[in-house]
């Protein structure tokens, strides 16, 4: 199944999308704040037939993964009939310019990081920025139209940091080249028992070369192309008396939790073979390793921490597969669970869940997948040099999680 | 004649006469000098390079940066400790009362945050389509970058 796209052209430095609106940054300074479910709605109104791939495949990609759904999904008609459905959306002429979207512009104003940043991150109604030479934080999904984000970042910390990426429990990891691996605490919860504090809220993970990092559950992968790739895993530990289990404080609860650093892997032992020069990544249960013409999967299981101090029982290794050469050197990679994201020099390709590869030309300008998020898990963003498209990955839905290769495992809850 | 460790006049300004100087400096001519990196340009290409970069406002007074554009893509100027290929350059005024003296030296972007270059020159880089978006990213993230 091909992935579906809606193009917006305009001249974009950055993208986020979150709580139904989509962050835009343009590049000369300013930031334009869509209503992502109001535009979305429109083209359901204008492609009634559609309606139900639209959604899906663009504002709500959680719908299709609920547990009940995949009774249906076992009924090859249904699943045929679904499959058509986000195929004709694909036949529909989805390109807008910027003035197409003015009727569902919330609200636009001067990026209040005052030049444009490296890399961002959403979390908790917070927009966290690094630029140069600190790391800053704002709100962000404000009921105020002339000002969504607030013109008031607040400064976390000064430093020179490459990447950063956001957990779901309120850590965020900071790569910072040459200067190592770090994480802040987004949120005030006790989280980092035994790493050492540089700053207020700052925890050096590793003094390791990191160019880009992210999250395998309460664990971090640091990904360098100059030094070494590994984890760093963490457990999660509780530090309740008797007298706080009985809380009934939820947050009381939580707030009693530590995340207990226990050691570093690294590529090599993962994969139980050294080779320089290639990149290594990791998120979720997933763990992979490029170069070349090949690529490796490995599979990490973080809840196996509470059972055994033998790490090496952590990680197993799943295959080894060749492909065509790619595109140019390997820049950066990511995963989500619709499959892997890896940026060659010329090219985009994603390794998709159901074993296909997408091929996406030219040179990125930015590229972002949502993992952590409740409805655009299936989103994956590109700004090229004129344009944004959003790109939509729905194959996951009929895979099965626990086999597929690439993206990672995702979890159906019962509800 | 451009000769090591020997200020060259660049230009003096009439107005606040304050005069511009450029210096090649030995400590990134030769290795020997810990993990420095090294011009692999001549000395006049080097002067030459910031007398672009000066030209053309790629500094803020304290701080310029530097290219060698050959046709579409821009010449390598030197390496660092690894051997890796360097096509950017930095450059840095020692300020002495009335004088700028500069001084500057290939910029490893990759190895050294100080080398990477300011968001308001790869901006001034790319509004002036000397650089693209995808490379302003890349520098800025301390990515491979074919400029």
């Amino acid at each position: 199944m091909s992935p579906l796209k809606i193009v917006i052209l305009g001249d974009y430095w950055d993208v986020q999308i979150y709580r139904g609106r989509l962050y835009l940054w343009t590049m000369d300074g300013s930031i334009r704040i869509i209503e992502w479910e109001k535009f979305i709605d429109s083209l359901c109104e204008r492609y009634p037939s559609e309606a139900l791939a639209l959604t899906c495949a663009f504002s709500r990609g959680d719908y299709l993964y609920d547990y009940d759904f995949s009774l249906f999904f076992n009924d090859n008609e249904i699943r045929n009939i679904l499959t058509q459905k986000f195929q004709k959306v694909n036949t529909y002429n989805l390109h807008f310019k910027a003035t197409d979207l003015e009727p569902y512009i919330y609200g636009e104003q001067d990026n209040p990081f005052k030049e444009l940043q490296t890399d961002t991150e959403i979390y908790y109604n917070k927009i966290y920025a690094i630029t140069d030479n600190a790391l800053f934080k704002t709100t962000a999904h404000r009921n105020i139209r002339k000002y969504p984000v607030s013109t008031r970042p607040q400064k976390l910390w000064d430093c020179s940091i490459l990447s950063l990426k956001a957990s779901k429990y309120g850590n965020i990891a900071l790569s910072g080249g040459r200067d190592g691996l770090f994480e802040y605490e987004a949120n005030n919860f006790s989280q980092n028992g035994n790493l050492r504090r540089v700053d207020s809220k700052v925890y050096q993970i590793s003094e390791e070369h990191s160019s880009f990092s992210d999250w395998s559950y309460s664990s971090v992968y640091s990904s360098s192309q100059i030094s070494k790739c590994f984890i760093a895993v963490f457990n999660w530990i509780d530090n309740l008396s008797s007298d706080d289990f009985f809380s009934r404080d939820r947050a009381f609860r939580s707030s009693r939790k530590g995340r207990k650093f226990e050691g570093f892997f690294y590529d090599n032992q993962i994969f139980h073979s050294e080779d320089r020069g290639a990149l290594s990544w990791g998120c979720g249960d997933k763990i992979y390793r490029a170069k070349g013409n090949y690529i490796e999967i490995a599979k990490f299981n973080q809840y196996k921490t509470r059972e055994t101090t033998e790490f090496e029982k952590l990680f197993n290794y799943v295959d080894k597969i060749h492909l065509q050469a790619w595109k140019g050197n390997i820049i950066s990679a990511g995963i989500s669970f619709f499959g892997s994201i890896i940026e060659c020099e010329n090219a985009l390709v994603v390794l998709k869940s159901d074993g296909e590869f997408v091929n996406i030309p030219g040179q990125s300008t930015r590229w972002r997948v949502y993992p952590r998020s409740k409805r655009y898990e299936n989103h994956l963003h590109v700004i090229f040099d004129d344009r944004l498209v959003i790109y939509s990955f729905n194959q996951d839905y009929f895979v099965d999680q626990l086999t597929k290769k690439y993206g990672m495992y995702y979890n159906r809850k019962r509800n | 004649m451009c000769v090591i460790n020997v200020p060259i006049l660049i230009q003096t300004n009439n107005t606040t006469n304050i005069s511009t100087y450029y210096t090649c400096l030995p400590q990134h001519r030769t290795s020997g000098y810990g993990n420095r990196s090294i011009w692999i340009i001549s000395l006049v290409d080097e002067v030459e390079c910031f007398r672009l970069c000066f030209r053309r406002n790629w500094h803020n007074g304290i701080v310029g940066w530097g290219l060698k554009p050959n046709g579409s893509s821009f010449d390598v100027v030197g390496r660092n400790a690894l051997n890796d290929e360097l096509k950017l350059a930095k450059f840095v005024n020692n300020v002495v009362t009335n004088n700028h003296n500069w001084h500057g030296y290939p910029a490893d972007y990759r190895n050294n945050p100080q080398d990477r270059p300011m968001t308001w020159i790869l901006l001034l880089w790319r509004n002036n389509n000397i650089i693209t978006k995808t490379h302003m990213r890349r520098i800025k993230k301390g990515q491979e970058c074919r400029l």
